[in-house]
């Protein structure tokens, strides 16, 4: 088990990109951002000006050999912070980040296959890392996604 | 005080009463399930809970004899680790300090034993003094499988996960022994309200 301390960063994003009518992509430049497992989130911190924070997590959408932290995030319309995240944010936009965060449910190709991908939504997010970190790495592990038809479904052929 | 996110407001928050949601928390009126393999399902009939560990003789219970122990109904504010908290929970069950009343031990700490082979750690101080029990009731039914029935424990004052589902037994132990969550990152102890949700916090 790592042991890294799980603070709060930095994060800048440095492209935004939509997915579905309702997901969107952002790409973050984290300071300092320790090297993640696919399958791993991050707790992201909003901060109001009248000192209000909101707190939510959000699964890592990229590989971990991508210098480049992904969040893909689905537009919840009556959420609280999705809205933003996946509406108003844009390039340079700053908020803190931490992690990353779990250890149960990830994926590393030395771990071998085969893989059984199943999510419907915004669960598709790191089972895509997990497909990401595969290609990446050149692994040859049989690997199968399922995916509900409506959901997140071009982020792959789009995403590669 | 952190930086401001450009153009994030927040939601309207009149309506909740800030003082009774911790730090990094939000408030859900549904009540989320999650975990972390498939939902144990053990009919009452076949549903036994221990006691075991540092303790002379251990003690067992059958549904039966759990039901005939004094029941109490408790409304409690309870808060998850991935931030929804569900104010005003009712809950219906039978206080660890029934349990555990008469028992003699040495240990500082128990290890929560469920179904699924999910365990979790709570000093043993934090399972008594009214502060947990074993709950088979949430808002006047049986509590759902897919949130923990027949029984779970319930901690209210830790971070949910504390509050195993499915849970069969407690291990009276003298060191304290992590469970699974615990080993996977997340804090050892789990306070909400001093936001103690990963080790390092």
């Amino acid at each position: 088990m790592e042991r890294l301390r799980v603070d709060w960063r930095v994060a800048t994003v440095t492209g935004v990109s939509d997915e579905t009518s309702s997901a969107r992509t952002l790409v973050l430049d984290v300071d300092g951002w320790p090297r993640h497992r696919a399958g791993q989130h991050v707790d992201v911190r909003l901060t109001a000006e009248d000192g209000y924070q909101a707190e939510r997590s959000y699964s890592i959408a990229s590989a971990p050999e991508d210098p480049a932290v992904s969040l893909t995030i689905e537009r919840i319309d009556d959420g609280e912070v999705s809205p933003y995240l996946a509406g108003e944010v844009r390039d340079g936009d700053q908020f803190e980040l931490r992690g990353p965060i779990g250890g149960h449910f990830t994926w590393r190709a030395e771990q071998g296959g085969p893989l059984l991908l199943v999510g419907g939504g915004s669960g598709l997010v790191p089972l895509m890392a997990m497909l990401r970190h595969r290609r990446a790495v050149g692994s040859d592990a049989p690997a199968r996604q399922t995916r509900r038809p409506g959901g997140l479904e071009p982020l792959q052929a789009r995403r590669p | 005080m952190a930086f401001v996110s450009r153009g994030f407001r927040g939601r309207q928050r009149s309506e909740i009463d800030s003082s009774r949601v911790p730090p990094g928390q939000y408030v859900v009126n549904d009540f989320p399930v999650l975990s972390a393999g498939p939902t144990p399902r053990t009919d009452t009939a076949n549903w036994s809970f221990s006691i075991d560990g540092e303790i002379d003789e251990p003690l067992s219970w059958t549904w039966d004899e759990l039901m005939a122990l004094p029941q109490e109904t408790f409304t409690v504010d309870i808060h998850c680790v991935t931030k929804w908290s569900k104010l005003d929970t009712t809950w219906t069950g039978v206080a660890i300090d029934t349990l555990l009343d008469g028992v003699v031990t040495e240990a500082e700490h128990v290890v929560a034993r469920c179904d699924g082979d999910y365990t979790t750690n709570v000093p043993l101080e934090d399972v008594t003094g009214g502060r947990a029990w074993l709950a088979h009731t949430f808002g006047g039914e049986p509590l759902a499988a897919e949130h923990g029935g027949p029984a779970r424990l319930l901690v209210p004052h830790l971070y949910f996960w504390k509050s195993a589902k499915w849970v069969r037994g407690l291990t009276l132990t003298i060191e304290d022994q992590p469970g699974f969550w615990e080993l996977a990152g997340y804090h050892n102890y789990g306070d909400p309200w001093k936001e103690q949700r990963y080790w390092s916090d």
